[in-house]
């Protein structure tokens, strides 16, 4: 059988400013570079970190996207109102270390010409490219995706790991929720990467035809365990992500608060950093928790890895997470966890313990849980070590490529 | 009328960055290299210009000057400029330059700890007495903190006058240019200063002052800090143009023998406004500033203090008004992460505290 050709449009490598995206792209371009024959054509990020060579031979087309670049469009961005109420703006996905606070800030049709000058040219350059399928990961790719479709009647699939609804506030519906519902329509096969996502795109995106929404895991890697001396006698509680309403780092302080009422001797490790940073510091500043609460700031995967080791238990009580990478990563460093059931991680995770992201006293209560029945922490974190075993990120391209070859 | 100068030499010794991950690593909590760097390269043209003013003035003219050097300080003139430390020396024995007392390191500690605050002000007198051979008599607190219980703590501590802010709502319309003295059963005679006085002197508008009162009974205590001053001012002609025919230059302790007390000064709160006008809400009023405090409370708690010299050194090196000030937002408003980034850094620096203080307690 030959080889199916695939228009891969999206990051192929991860990058200080793509975070879960970029990770989980590359992994699947990089098995499906030995199944298909596959052509990415990305934006050329030179924003944050040096540009990582791919490990893997593939054509990769670097677009030198101008204004996308600059602001790196093509991360994950979120629309926030801002303090000033002029013009809601847009910001960049993922924290950036604290010397780079260079991104301007955007308005609207500034992202708007942004990407339409990156769908021109991922277009234009779309010509040259023989391919069967197109495969556009999220909301930045989907442009280019719906006007190569258009012109060459080629199959659209779209991979989604992120959503407007997760970033954005759910009242309101942006031009970013309209492109993706449009895409949603047009798209002949949308893979997402959990159930809730998928849920969340058959009730809050209008009439989509849900036998074609598949959903596909992400995958993981195993980290080498690692040990660290015990610096505190108190039990840690980590936090790792955005400072950004999704996450809820603000639902993690109240955990926080209640928590240490019940039980003194705990301290809290908060790991981001992003545009709630000082109005969290300042709320624990008044609240007395500055002397538990810990802010870490940006941190480097080396420094991640550390806190998994030094921390006893990981949080998460995002209000929307379409997977949850870094619950992922945690649980293969062998921390137990509670996670919110708004998310997909806890589809996959059976050895998590879940709470609904509003409901702090069960976050308080789960955590009480895990530092004080020793049987049960080891077997939590025991049940998702299984658990991972099979969720490897072949597992997750093969799945993909199932969904491709609906097409051939 | 007599004008009482007081200058304030310090330096500041901040706090290094400190991450969560710096955390019970034996990281310094400060770079005192880099301080001395600093000093050594920009500090101390701000500071010996106008001391080679004081001591040029004081050695040839009857004028007196009134002196206070933070512990720190002392110990890097000492360090870099010993021949000042000789030639102040003379001075003080000959009554020219009145030396004053105060905290060694420019505390807070008199906000959440009395006991800290006293091994502070001792610390302070037992340098000066090394260096200097005298035991000062008149107070002046870190940032001009005042309040009755203070002005009782700073006579037990048996020095005979202090320096305290003129409030002005509490003031009114009685003149502040006179001595009051604290209140409570023994009392303190107070010499208030007032910033805007200061401010009027330092950028050489003292003629309206000098020509109006001239004559008058008035005392005039004046604070300079060379740092918040133009570093380009010629102290000579400065100190020159404050001192005329029919003034007085005077030391803290001879204003005391020409003005007698004459109102008690009731403070029941802890006030204080510095020499540049701010006052304490710009030390504490922040809930970084707040919690800092309380954080330093609570170690002082946990602290064994005579056994525990080192982390000792260390709580009243980390309670020094310098690093609440970095918190504070509005001075700070230009920097977006200053403050917080400061707020954090020693809220790590006081975890890794706690941490070695907990392991002390360990048999």
């Amino acid at each position: 059988m030959t080889k199916l050709k695939v228009l891969m449009i999206g990051p192929g490598e991860p990058n200080a400013l793509n975070s879960g995206l970029g990770v989980a792209a590359h992994h699947i371009a990089k098995y499906l570079a030995n199944e298909t024959e596959l052509t990415i054509i990305q934006p050329d990020e030179k924003i944050g970190q040096e540009h990582s060579k791919t490990d893997f031979s593939l054509k990769v087309k670097n677009l030198n996207a101008n204004k996308l670049n600059e602001t790196n469009l093509i991360s994950d961005l979120t629309k926030i109102n801002v303090r000033a109420k002029i013009s809601p703006y847009f910001y960049p996905y993922i924290e950036l270390a604290d010397d780079d606070n260079s991104v301007p800030e955007l308005s609207d049709s500034d992202v708007k010409t942004a990407l339409a000058e990156f769908t021109q040219l991922v277009v234009n350059e779309s010509k040259a490219i023989d391919f069967d399928v197109i495969y556009a990961h999220d909301w930045t790719a989907l442009p280019a995706g719906m006007e190569i479709k258009e012109k060459t009647n080629k199959p659209l699939i779209t991979h989604i790991h992120s959503l407007d609804y997760d970033r954005n506030s759910k009242l309101n519906h942006s031009w970013v929720y309209e492109l993706e519902k449009k895409s949603f329509q047009l798209s002949d096969a949308i893979i997402s990467v959990s159930q809730y996502t998928n849920d969340v795109i058959a009730h809050n995106y209008g009439e989509i035809d849900e036998s074609k929404i598949h959903t596909v895991y992400n995958g993981n890697e195993p980290i080498a365990h690692r040990k660290t001396k015990k610096v505190f006698k108190e039990k840690l509680v980590l936090f790792v992500g955005r400072l950004t309403g999704q996450k809820g780092p603000n639902i993690f302080m109240e955990i926080a608060e209640k928590l240490l009422q019940k039980h003194k001797n705990t301290r809290f490790v908060l790991a981001g950093n992003g545009h709630l940073m000082t109005n969290l510091i300042n709320a624990a500043a008044s609240k007395k928790l500055g002397s538990r609460f810990h802010f870490t700031g940006h941190i480097d995967q080396d420094q991640l890895l550390d806190l998994y080791a030094m921390c006893d238990v990981y949080c998460m009580p995002s209000v929307s997470e379409p997977f949850g990478l870094t619950a992922i990563e945690a649980a293969n460093a062998g921390l137990p966890m509670v996670l919110s059931r708004q998310s997909g991680a806890s589809e996959v995770l059976s050895g998590a313990l879940y709470a609904d992201h509003w409901d702090v006293d069960g976050f308080v209560s789960h955590i009480l849980t895990v530092f004080k029945n020793d049987k049960k922490r080891k077997k939590m974190i025991e049940q998702n070590k299984t658990d991972l075993k099979t969720l490897t990120w072949e597992n997750t391209a093969d799945q993909v490529l199932k969904v491709f070859n609906t097409f051939r | 009328m007599d004008i009482c100068l007081v200058f304030n030499f310090h330096v500041e010794k901040p706090i290094n960055p400190f991450s969560f991950f710096d955390v019970g690593k034996k990281q310094p909590y400060f770079d005192l290299s880099l301080v001395e760097k600093e000093f050594v390269e920009n500090g101390s043209k701000k500071h010996l210009s106008l001391l080679d003013a004081i001591l040029k003035i004081s050695s040839k003219k009857d004028h007196k000057f009134s002196i206070f050097f933070s512990g720190l300080f002392l110990e890097l003139m000492v360090k870099y400029y010993p021949e000042y430390i000789r030639e102040i020396k003379k001075l003080v024995s000959l009554g020219k330059i009145e030396l004053l007392g105060g905290t060694y390191n420019n505390s807070l500690s008199c906000l959440f700890s009395i006991e800290i605050f006293k091994i502070e002000v001792e610390k302070h007198l037992k340098l000066i007495k090394i260096l200097f051979g005298c035991k000062p008599t008149c107070f002046s607190n870190t940032e001009n903190i005042y309040s009755n219980e203070l002005g009782k703590m700073i006579k037990a501590l048996h020095f005979k006058s202090a320096i305290a802010p003129a409030i002005d709502w509490y003031l009114e319309r009685n003149d502040r240019h006179q001595i009051y003295q604290s209140n409570g059963e023994k009392k303190l005679p107070l010499l208030l200063t007032d910033y805007q006085t200061n401010q009027l002197l330092i950028n050489s508008n003292a003629s309206s002052i000098l020509k109006d009162n001239s004559l008058s009974d008035k005392l005039y205590v004046v604070q300079i800090n060379p740092t918040s001053v133009n570093p380009n001012t010629n102290w000579i002609d400065l100190l020159s143009g404050i001192k005329t025919r029919k003034n007085k230059l005077v030391s803290t302790s001879e204003a005391l023998k020409d003005h007698k007390p004459s109102a008690t000064y009731n403070i029941p709160n802890v006030l204080a406004v510095n020499a540049s006008g701010q006052d304490l809400s710009y030390f504490v009023e922040n809930p970084m500033q707040k919690e800092t405090i309380e954080k330093l409370k609570f170690i002082k708690g946990q602290l064994h203090i005579k056994s525990d010299k080192k982390l000792l050194e260390d709580l009243m090196d980390l309670s020094s008004a310098d690093h609440l000030i970095r918190m504070n937002t509005k001075v700070h408003s230009n920097e977006i992460t200053g403050p917080y980034d400061q707020y954090l850094s020693m809220m790590n620096i006081l975890a890794d505290l706690e941490i070695r203080i907990s392991k002390n307690k360990r048999p």
